[in-house]
């Protein structure tokens, strides 16, 4: 069935070329007539997504997309605002409030078919998550990245399927019983798969606690594979702290080549188009995305790619989105505290953490702590007579 | 008769005295340092309850005298205060290197029908943090809560039960 989409603005200039290419692309398109009642058309509608001019005359579509959000009927609808004042203000002012997107006019075609496309997919790939929370959660990798959610599982013992949203990519982790048995991540699969996910630290995640019926493709126990993560993620840190953001336009840098080129760099570079967002070109060279961070790196450091101008707007609006997400996150209780729990609880745990050998705590040392764990309990109590108090309890 | 104790742990005497309030019938002694409960379940078998109030007791309590004779321990803090997390926060890590008994802490919430994460994460044997410690979240005044939190306790020690034959801290 085709997905639907609700085009509201009045200037046909863009209303008409948006609609043909939106339903060239494959998608049903309705546009609003102001004769109509907005609430009423998009009930009989019922869209997969909107897509709203920021400024109309007869509308005040902010507080439109206000009223979408508080009701739980519209609430979830993917809505996008456009507009004709393309400054950056006017672009965080948008994300700022909540929107899922903002394309500036005028648009190119291509990109309103992708940026449409890749929301549709993430709430089709998240969206029937978001409320049922006896079945899992979902939240924001800033929060809680693929180690964490490991870690939690383990500690819960859980089976699930943990979906990992970054950028374009999907991946899947699957779990049995706490121990991660697969992962799937485009034409990978196994620790190939796991190891890429490990450093995606933007993104989105959506857990399912289900039985797996996977064969066991990582040998690997969680511990072993954790630590690898952690190590990859502390290597992925500190070269992107060289780096600019990842979500920086970058171009190559013209005729400026005083260093020689290595096999591995000169792959990169000629693959890269004209302009390409920095972590796009990690996503499509064919190297593992650490060593393609390394060879970016040493490009840059060698002058060979350049930020390009218009990559602040990028960048500011990201941030902002993140901002933004990572703040209704933080309202999540359940991504909160599920990160609470496994971060700070977890610690009795780790018998040789720093925190547990240097405890400060006096009521529980001094004296007594030339001779720890000599406190045997003397009380034996038999099966019978702690079912007995079970029973009791019950 | 046959006596199974077990401590309540807390940072305010109140929540401690609600949660024995919640099982036993009535509180025996009372006071801020600590209080004591009775659940009889026959003639011949019977739970104690000590509430012990951590930011009270300081140094002058003699673990090494108490846990010897402590089946098992319930912690408790208030999931949304973190002065509260933080108290008792250096308590389990110290129980955790020095007593071998089996621990519930609990996440004090105002409304169990609102938890703060799903309820499949810690409902019937809680989250697992380590063989001897569990972490639940419980509104610790309602009897029914309460009880479930005891049960998971007893639980821990059926556990070593099964698997050693016998109950006893090693």
């Amino acid at each position: 069935m085709h997905k639907k989409i609700i085009i509201i603005d009045n200037d046909q200039n863009y209303v008409t070329p948006l609609a043909n290419v939106l339903q060239k692309a494959g998608f049903s398109v309705q546009i609003w007539d102001e004769q109509q009642d907005i609430f009423e058309f998009i009930r009989k509608i019922k869209p997969n997504l909107i897509i709203c001019e920021a400024h109309l005359p007869s509308l005040d579509s902010h507080e439109l997309f206000k009223r979408l959000r508080s009701l739980p009927e519209f609430k979830s609808i993917p809505f996008v605002f456009t507009s004709g004042q393309n400054n950056v203000d006017t672009r965080i002012k948008n994300i700022e409030i909540g929107v899922d997107d903002f394309i500036a006019k005028p648009f190119y075609p291509e990109e309103v078919i992708s940026r449409i496309a890749n929301l549709l997919q993430e709430r089709e790939n998240f969206g029937s998550y978001q409320l049922e929370t006896e079945r899992g959660f979902t939240g924001n990798l800033t929060e809680m990245n693929l180690v964490d959610l490991i870690q939690t599982m383990e500690l819960g013992k859980k089976s699930a399927v943990i979906k990992l949203k970054h950028e374009n990519l999907l991946g899947e982790v699957y779990i049995t019983e706490g121990n991660v048995v697969n992962a799937r991540l485009d034409n990978l699969d196994g620790e190939e798969a796991i190891m890429r996910m490990f450093t995606w630290t933007i993104g989105v995640f959506a857990v399912e606690i289900t039985d797996v019926n996977q064969q066991r493709k990582i040998p690997k126990t969680n511990k072993e594979l954790i630590d690898i993560g952690l190590r990859r993620l502390s290597s992925w840190e500190q070269i992107v702290h060289g780096l600019p953001p990842l979500q920086a336009v970058i171009a190559r840098a013209g005729t400026k080549e005083s260093e020689p080129l290595s096999a591995d760099e000169k792959k990169l570079i000629d693959m890269m188009p004209e302009k390409i967002r920095l972590s796009e070109l990690i996503q499509k060279s064919p190297f593992d995305d650490l060593k393609a961070l390394e060879i970016v790196r040493s490009l840059y450091q060698k002058g060979m790619i350049q930020e390009t101008e218009d990559s602040y707007s990028h960048y500011v609006e990201d941030y902002i989105k993140r901002i933004r997400q990572n703040s209704a996150h933080g309202q999540n209780p359940e991504s909160r505290a599920a990160a609470i729990v496994s971060n700070i609880l977890r610690k009795p745990e780790t018998d040789d953490s720093p925190e547990r050998r240097h405890i400060p705590d006096r009521r529980l040392h001094g004296r007594r702590q030339s001779d720890p764990g000599k406190y045997t309990n003397t009380v034996y109590l038999s099966k019978i007579e702690l079912l007995m108090i079970k029973e009791a309890l019950s | 008769m046959k006596i199974g104790e077990i401590a309540i742990i807390s940072h305010s005497s109140r929540q401690r005295d609600n949660f024995i309030r919640s099982i036993c019938r009535k509180i025996d002694l009372e006071n801020e340092l600590v209080s004591f409960g009775r659940f009889e379940i026959n003639d011949q078998l019977g739970l104690h309850f000590y509430g012990i109030s951590i930011d009270k007791q300081d140094s002058d309590l003699s673990w090494d005298l108490i846990s010897r004779k402590m089946l098992g321990y319930v912690v408790i803090f208030d999931w949304e205060d973190l002065i509260s997390l933080e108290s008792v926060k250096p308590i389990v890590n110290g129980f955790a290197e020095t007593l071998r008994a089996p621990f519930v802490i609990v996440g004090n919430v105002p409304d169990m029908s609102k938890p703060p994460i799903p309820k499949i994460f810690f409902q019937d044997k809680g989250i697992h943090l380590s063989p001897n410690f569990r972490f639940t979240f419980g509104q610790v005044d309602q009897p029914e809560c309460a009880r479930k939190i005891l049960t998971l306790l007893i639980d821990m020690l059926l556990d070593r039960v099964e698997h050693n034959g016998f109950f006893q801290h090693k």
